[in-house]
């Protein structure tokens, strides 16, 4: 086995992505910074088009080099900026340091292989295992992710198996070397609810098993809940709030994190009409001037359209946890 | 309440057409459903993908006839209907779907998406347009928008074009079909403010369909819980998720994320704790049918084995 770097932290610091179709420019992150510690859930909780799987490919160094282009930025693994890296060096810690899950398993395991074949391709190669070896690894892994009948499984396709099966083999490729950190781009999107809980129970309990941290991606604020340690917020390409979980759902301070609390339903808020957030998600062409959540926000003044907000330490409840927010009038009345 | 809607023993099965094969394929989607829904009111139905929401509510809409049972809508058998006769009852329900991108033809214009069906009812053509401008307005569409085509809209906005589109026919009854499933969640919140405050102002009465639970417990006056093609529980929203009785409802309930007690239920083998006399649920047995029994107040549970007392 090659040696391991074993990284304690993973760091984005004001990572800026923009793409670019002929004239078009797209901002699709505009300074964003977050940290990810070992043993820890963060979530980066966002609608559709905030960012948050940009954030992530841009991990994973999966970002389409044609239209892609990376303003400013680093991304630390440990010591270590892997966006200075060479390919060829960015290569072994894909899969091995850093591994990913994705949103659709159907679409990202190969039809044409054998399950097998995917989970020891990864082994063989950033291992450097042989065959039989490989094997028996995979079948321990497959164990590990709660999947029964091992040798069957490895030798069928991906379409001879469930939704929540794939799931639980591209988890199994994700954690098959080891990672320090994974990335989980709304792994449970697109199941059932009662599958959902068990492939969020199960990452959970490979966390405390493997140490490993957990980028967690969703736009689920009920899921987020169940699993989070910290939360981070992203809307239109920059991060408004982030805070751990319990300070974040008791102590809301940006108005576009309290709206969206605000506008989820439950039984709680039956017979009550819904508080939603008026307008759309701008697209990353056309972001608004000035804070991006300005036009759709409810005290929003005339600072608000023309300066764009730092991002501040805000008064937290709990004296150890840190809080911060994107926002002009953190200290304004809010009125319900 | 007056009913509106009352679903007897439907069926429907898919069957399998392939030419050379003996063997018998046959898939029932829906079996033995029967519901009420009273007039003025949200009817929730709740179930995991695949468990024949859609297909019930395809068939209710008589887009896909069921094989057998009845329809009533306000007491007429439907399903018994045809051609010429049915023509008016088509009108009076109309259907949202999940996906507005697909329910919307991407080469018509608004204007002209939705004239179809009036010249369809043979609504007079001078009123048309305004009849159109009206109906946008009402779900917050801008009238001056009506030339455009679907693609210049966002996902919230289409889904409201669709509803305005159900609304043109005057409906009574509107299915939902996770109408905002697909939407994100800032949008959601629009949407479901616009369904109720149609319903207050039309007296609509609605059939939703979703998965997800917190918003049917936020919505719905009565839920039903559907499991492999059966209803397996029903009852009024409050009393339902204050005590769900049928296993499976337990089970689906406690997987809802931001549920408090967050484990999964495991369905044992006879498991009666907690439930009146009489009841066994499992295990299921394919042969027999589940009934659905009122344990009272109107809170029905599906039962395979009931020693009747």
């Amino acid at each position: 086995m090659t040696e391991r770097i074993s990284s304690s932290t993973l760091e984005i610091k004001d990572l800026d992505v923009s793409f670019i179709q002929g004239e078009k420019e797209a901002n699709a992150l505009r300074g964003i910074s977050l940290s990810l510690k070992r043993k820890e859930v963060h979530s980066l909780v966002g609608e559709s088009g905030s960012g948050k799987t940009v954030t992530s490919t841009c991990i994973m160094g999966l970002l389409p080099p044609q239209v892609a282009r990376i303003n400013r930025g680093e991304i630390f693994l440990g010591e270590q900026n892997i966006l200075a890296l060479e390919e060829k060096d960015q290569r072994k810690i894909r899969g091995k340091e850093i591994a990913m899950v994705f949103q659709e398993p159907a679409r990202y395991l190969n039809p044409t292989l054998k399950v097998g074949e995917q989970i020891t391709e990864m082994l063989r190669l950033h291992l450097g295992m042989d065959k039989g070896e490989a094997v028996t690894r995979a079948l321990e892994i497959l164990d590990l992710v709660g999947l029964d009948g091992g040798k069957r499984i490895l030798g069928s396709y991906p379409h001879e198996l469930s939704g929540g099966m794939k799931q639980r083999i591209m988890i199994a490729i994700a954690i098959s070397c080891d990672p320090s950190f994974l990335i989980a781009d709304e792994p449970t999107t697109a199941l059932d609810v009662t599958l959902q809980l068990q492939i969020l129970n199960l990452i959970l309990s490979l966390k405390n098993r493997l140490d490993m941290g957990i980028l967690f991606i969703s736009h689920d604020l009920r899921v987020v809940r169940d699993i989070s340690d910290w939360i981070s917020v992203i809307y239109a390409g920059r991060i408004v709030e982030s805070a751990s979980k319990e300070e974040l759902f008791s102590n809301p301070r940006h108005p576009y994190t309290r709206m969206l609390f605000e506008s989820i339903p439950d039984a709680d808020k039956r017979g009550k009409r819904l508080k939603a957030i008026p307008g759309k998600v701008p697209d990353a062409e056309n972001i608004p001037q000035g804070c991006a959540f300005h036009p759709r926000c409810p005290i929003a003044e005339e600072i608000c359209g023309s300066n764009q907000p730092e991002t501040k330490d805000v008064e937290s409840n709990s004296a150890l946890d840190s809080h911060t927010a994107a926002c002009h009038l953190i200290g304004k009345q809010w009125k319900n | 309440m007056e009913k509106l809607i009352e679903l007897k023993n439907i069926e429907k099965v898919f069957k399998s057409h392939k030419l050379i094969s003996v063997k018998k394929d046959d898939y029932v989607a829906v079996k033995n459903v029967s519901l009420d829904i009273e007039k003025n009111t949200i009817f929730g139905l709740v179930g995991e993908s695949g468990c024949g929401k859609t297909t019930l509510a395809r068939s209710v809409m008589l887009l896909d006839p069921p094989g057998s049972g009845e329809i009533l809508f306000n007491g007429t058998n439907i399903a018994a209907l045809s051609g010429k006769d049915l023509k008016p009852y088509r009108a009076r329900m109309q259907i949202v779907f999940q996906d507005p991108n697909s329910a919307l033809n991407p080469k018509m214009s608004v204007y002209n998406c939705m004239k179809e069906g009036l010249v369809n009812i043979r609504y007079p053509r001078d009123k048309i347009r305004f009849r159109i401008n009206e109906l946008l307005d009402l779900v917050g569409i801008s009238p001056g928008h009506a030339e455009r085509f679907p693609h210049e809209f966002s996902g919230g906005q289409k889904q409201r074009i669709v509803i305005a589109r159900a609304l043109s026919m005057e409906p009574e009854f509107l299915v939902l079909d996770e109408p905002v499933s697909n939407l994100d969640v800032s949008i959601q919140a629009q949407i479901i403010n616009l369904l109720l405050d149609l319903k207050d102002e039309f007296s609509l009465t609605y059939l939703f369909i979703s998965h997800d639970l917190n918003l049917v417990s936020y919505l719905s006056d009565q839920v039903a819980v559907m499991y492999k093609g059966q209803i397996v529980e029903s009852a009024e929203t409050e009393k339902i998720m204050e005590s769900p009785l049928h296993p499976y409802t337990l089970r689906l309930f406690s997987s809802a994320p931001g549920q408090e007690k967050n484990e999964l239920f495991e369905a044992e083998e006879g498991y009666s704790d907690g439930l009146p006399d009489g009841f066994t649920y499992f295990p299921p047995c394919a042969e027999s049918l589940l009934r659905l029994i009122d344990t009272g107040d109107g809170h029905k549970v599906g039962c395979y084995a009931f020693n009747g007392s």
